[in-house]
C-alpha cells in the first residue's frame, strides 16, 4: 500500500493512501512502527487521503499510540467522516487524540 | 432471495473483491450510504475471521450470498473449514492489541443479529448476520 511520509518542524506525518485492511495492515505498522523508532517528539497519522479501514488498521493505530510514550504525541486528523465513524463505534475515539485538520495535529 | 451470491477464495488479498460485492449488493438493496458503510465493514471482519480462525491460513472459499427477507438484510457467509467453536468467539476489551475480538465487537455492533446456523452438507460453517433495513 501506499504510505506518504512527511517531516513537519519536529512532527513525522504519515499518510495512508486508500485503504487499510487485513491485506495491508502489516505495511502500516512496519511504517508506524519505523516512525514511532524516529523518536520524533510527535507523530501525526493524516487520514485525509484514506477511504477504509477495518479492524486490522485501528489495531496498527492502537500500537502507535501505546508505544509513542508521554510527553512524545501520537495524534490522528483528517478524518473522512465514514473513517471517524469506525473509530467512534470501536470506542477508539474516546482513548486517542483526533483532530479535525493536519494544523489542529501539529499542536495538539 | 439474493442479489449476491458469489464464492471468493479466502485470502486476505480478495477482500477488496468482497468489499465491493458487498456494496454492489447494498446498491441493488438501495440501502443508504452510511447503512453500507456498516455492513461491508461487518462482512469484511466476518470474513477475516473466517481467513484468520476457520482457515488458520489454509487454502478455502467463502460463499458470500446477501438478499432481503422482508424488513431485514440478511447476509450469510458460508466456510468449507472444520467447524468452529462458537464459545470461544466473543469481543475482548478494545485497549487489547492482540489481533481478533475487535472485528467482532464492531460486527455486534453494526448488526441486530449475528448466528451461526447449520451449515449446508459439505460446508463447514454458516455464519448469518441481519440488519433491519425497513420495507421494501
Amino acid at each position: 500500500m501506499e504510505i506518504r511520509q512527511e517531516t513537519i518542524g519536529d512532527a513525522v506525518v504519515l499518510i495512508p493512501v486508500a485503504r487499510v485492511d487485513s491485506a495491508t495492515a502489516k505495511a502500516f505498522e512496519a511504517q508506524v512502527l519505523a516512525a514511532v523508532n524516529t523518536g520524533a517528539p510527535r507523530i501525526v497519522v493524516d487520514f485525509s487521503a484514506l477511504d477504509y479501514i477495518s479492524s486490522a488498521g485501528l489495531r496498527v493505530v492502537l500500537v502507535g499510540a501505546k508505544m509513542t510514550r508521554a510527553p512524545r504525541r501520537f495524534v490522528l486528523c483528517a478524518m473522512k467522516p465514514h473513517i471517524r465513524e469506525v473509530f467512534d463505534v470501536s470506542g477508539f475515539a474516546r482513548i486517542l487524540t483526533i483532530t479535525p485538520d493536519r494544523a489542529a495535529a501539529l499542536v495538539a | 432471495m439474493s442479489v449476491v451470491d458469489r464464492r471468493f477464495p479466502a485470502t486476505p488479498a480478495r477482500l477488496t473483491e468482497i468489499r465491493a460485492a458487498v456494496r454492489e449488493a447494498a446498491f441493488l438493496l438501495g440501502l443508504p450510504e452510511a447503512t453500507a458503510g456498516d455492513v461491508v465493514l461487518a462482512v469484511d471482519e466476518a470474513c477475516q475471521n473466517i481467513i484468520r480462525h476457520a482457515y488458520c491460513g489454509e487454502c478455502g472459499d467463502i460463499v458470500v450470498q446477501i438478499g432481503r427477507d422482508g424488513p431485514h438484510l440478511v447476509v450469510r457467509l458460508i466456510d468449507f473449514a472444520p467447524p468452529v467453536d462458537v464459545s470461544r468467539i466473543a469481543p475482548r476489551p478494545i485497549e487489547e492489541l492482540r489481533p481478533g475480538g475487535l472485528g467482532t465487537h464492531f460486527i455486534r455492533e453494526v448488526m441486530d443479529d449475528v448466528s451461526f446456523l447449520t451449515p449446508p452438507d459439505g460446508a463447514g460453517n454458516l455464519l448469518q448476520m441481519t440488519k433491519r433495513i425497513g420495507e421494501p
